[in-house]
């Protein structure tokens, strides 16, 4: 390869891929070096993600179309996706170090925003985007499997992995599908055929009622690393997909407004996830419920076809991921037993009095002091969308959106989501469950609060945030132009 | 080659014929030398077909992958077999949970595989997607495939039914678009290979997990086992849901 042609590649579109795998590759390496290498190890795979964002956010056209010569470009809502899987994966690594935490989370959440990196550049190129989210999907269910030392993490990886592939293949088959209606229009496939086709294989990789069957299990199940990844970074990105595809294929998006697809999926997602919320069950089980209803406000935004409503879904979204990893995060810490230097205080014996007075062991909770149980309220509180707090910057586009087509709607969704922060809040183990306490909070707890306080004054920037995607999305086609 | 009148040619029905038997022989497969070797057979005849209809490039694509898609299967398909092989010795009760009763599941497997047969001819015939003899084998594939996923008892088999829907949406992805750039088989063959891994590292953590499981004595739940141990407490299962969020 000549120089000229090694300049060629090296542009900082470039860097997006290849400094997360670089990245992955020397995290890998050092995180079997004991505990300094895996901090020297987070911190390449941080500037391996901030590489890739900043390339993402400055390359005009993608690399690929330079090395490949394969039609290919970075539209606006590829850099915005692109943005906010990287802050993802780098805010999950950071998580994951502090905690002390063994396992590969910092290396595959490299990986997994590498592939979703990819799936955004491909642009046009469906079936490559395709492919890039279903090796994330794999990816993450690999960490799934073996992020935890027993049996429930290789459920959950079993799960995710045959549902979202089935999704991922599904998908594939409807790109292919669209491709043969183009090709004979009026044959035996429609454009509501390839509609039916797309929209399963979006539902099953994203989670949407009634095939979220892998959600909560997920959600509960799995180390905190592969949880995250999953329901805020590979649900994210899959999103993307969805806009990339209209994109790509503009004949769909009428099919989509006349049955009102996106828009049923929606509210049965939003009103179903608030259902399950309420329902008795495990906390990051009902977590999982919560953050499948808060996907529901986003494909209600995007079923309006609006750019107001697809902004505001969006932002929706971006503020999804912070809140995911806050959520699953601080119910991990109020779940998961003392490390180390917590022994004294409450210790397996102490556990093991509980399982004796009749405690069920997943209210077995330490008393973690006020600071994850404050990261979890505030987080449930900033996703309900009340003002002034964080979803409202987001959740009011949608609203809007909604309501200029039909009030009920709107106000179906502000319901949901009312239960849904409701169910949240009473869900937090109370005193009578708690076995053993514990005085100091640790620095991963003190981290999601950070990030808990920045969900709830995430509604008080409404103005840029709505302004930038809304430029982005005033580049999408198939949209009505308010 | 298909002629004018749509009658298959020699090299197509003998393709189609021993693409039947390999991928029935998979679907009913206890052993995991026959279920190996029909996967990469499955690889291979996919790969020729494409030859024939294709472009050569596709076949080699085609064939590179299903190759390595096999070795990286082979190690945590034996771990599994010898698992299997420690019921009949030991008497563990959950290992026969998890591997299913292989007895009743081979004539259940056998009549699905002729009714997906059967389904895929009247499919072929009433929606033809693509042209000529590629409509059954894609078909065939994909309801073989589903089957699997869907009526499987053991983790086993719904991997080898997820390669097998691969193969098929592949299948009808390359009769749709013959000319395909390099990035797009590449991520596909990508796509192939990692889902093979993640099948071998899930399978394997899951033999591994048992094993330890057993020799402890602790309780040992996976996807196919419906019905929690006896000896576990009124409340759940303690040896699970101590160690939420990995091991510190």
């Amino acid at each position: 390869m000549t120089l000229e042609a090694l300049r060629a590649i090296w542009t900082p579109s470039f860097l997006t891929f290849v400094s997360p795998i670089v990245a992955a590759a020397l995290g890998g390496l050092f995180g079997r070096l004991g505990r300094s290498g895996q901090r020297v190890a987070a911190l390449v795979v941080l500037c391996g993600f901030s590489a890739g964002a900043y390339g993402a956010w400055q390359a005009p056209v993608s690399a690929l179309t330079a090395i490949t010569a394969v039609p290919g470009s970075l539209p606006p809502i590829g850099r915005l996706q692109i943005l906010v899987v990287s802050m993802g994966g780098a805010l999950i690594s950071i998580y994951h170090v502090l905690t002390k935490r063994d396992g590969e989370v910092a290396v595959i959440a490299s990986l997994v925003v590498a592939a979703t990196s990819a799936s955004a550049f491909a642009g046009d190129s469906l079936r490559v985007a395709g492919a890039g989210i279903h090796l994330a999907v794999l990816l993450v269910a690999m960490l799934m499997a073996t992020e935890r030392g027993d049996w429930q993490g290789g459920v959950a990886g079993t799960a995710y992995l045959t549902m979202a592939s089935i999704g991922a293949i599904t998908l594939v088959a409807g790109f292919a599908l669209a491709d043969v209606q183009k090709v004979s229009p009026g044959g035996l496939v429609t454009d509501a055929f390839v509609v039916a086709v797309l929209s399963t294989g979006f539902a099953l990789s994203i989670g949407i009622v009634p095939l979220y069957f892998w959600v909560p299990s997920a959600s509960q199940r799995p180390g905190a690393g592969g949880s995250m990844l999953a329901l805020a970074v590979v649900v994210p990105a899959s999103l993307g997909l969805m806009l990339a595809t209209l994109t790509a294929l503009p004949q769909l998006s009428g099919p989509i407004a006349s049955s009102h697809l996106l828009t049923i999926g929606g509210l049965l997602t939003a009103i179903f996830g608030a259902v399950g919320t309420l329902a008795p069950g495990r906390l990051r089980r009902r977590i999982g419920y919560a953050l499948m209803g808060n996907l529901g406000a986003v494909l209600l935004g995007f079923g309006t076809l609006t750019r107001i409503g697809v902004a505001g879904a969006l932002v929706t979204l971006a503020h999804h991921c912070l809140v995911a990893i806050v959520l699953i995060g601080s119910a991990t810490e109020i779940e998961t037993p003392p490390s180390a230097p917590d022994q004294a205080l409450v210790d397996e014996d102490g556990i093991e009095s509980g399982l004796r007075l009749g405690v069920r062991p997943i209210l077995i909770a330490r008393e973690q002091g006020w600071v994850a149980r404050g990261a979890f309220v505030l987080a449930a509180i900033a996703m309900s969308g009340v003002p002034p707090f964080g979803g409202f910057a987001s959740r009011w586009a949608v609203m809007q959106a909604l309501a200029l087509s039909d009030w009920r709607l709107a106000f179906a969704l502000g319901i949901a989501s009312l239960a849904t922060t409701y169910a949240l809040l009473v869900s937090v183990p109370g005193r009578r469950n708690v076995v053993g306490s514990r005085q100091s909070s640790t620095r991963s707890e003190r981290f999601l609060l950070v990030l808990s306080v920045v969900a709830c004054l995430w509604g008080f920037l409404p103005g840029n945030i709505l302004d930038v995607a809304h430029s982005a999305t005033s580049q999408l086609t198939f949209l009505k132009p308010f | 080659m298909a002629d004018a009148e749509g009658n298959l040619g020699v090299n197509e029905l003998a393709l189609l014929v021993m693409l039947v038997v390999v991928a029935s022989l998979l679907s009913i497969s206890v052993e995991w030398h026959v279920a190996a070797a029909c996967l990469w057979l499955v690889h291979m005849l996919v790969s020729v077909w494409l030859a024939v209809v294709a472009t050569p490039e596709l076949a080699v694509s085609k064939a590179v992958t299903g190759t390595t898609v096999c070795l990286l299967l082979i190690p945590s398909l034996r771990a599994f077999s010898q698992a299997r092989a420690a019921v009949g010795t030991t008497g563990m009760r959950r290992l026969v949970v998890v591997a299913g009763t292989q007895a009743t599941d081979e004539p259940f497997m056998l009549v699905g595989a002729f009714l997906a047969a059967a389904a895929a001819i009247a499919l072929s015939f009433a929606f033809p997607l693509v042209e000529g003899a590629s409509n059954f084998a894609w078909y065939w594939l994909t309801l073989l495939g589903l089957l699997l996923i869907m009526l499987s008892r053991d983790i086993v088999r719904i991997g080898l039914g997820l390669l097998l829907l691969l193969n098929a949406v592949d299948l009808l992805d390359t009769m749709v678009t013959r000319n395909q750039g390099v990035t797009a088989i590449g991520a596909r063959s990508m796509v192939a290979i990692v889902l093979a891994l993640a099948l071998s590292v899930i399978w394997g953590r899951t033999t591994s997990v048992r094993s330890r499981s057993e020799k402890a004595d602790l309780p040992s739940l996976t996807v196919t086992d419906p019905m929690p141990p006896q000896r576990l407490p009124p409340f759940g299962n303690p040896g699970g849901d101590r160690y939420q969020g990995g091991s510190r």
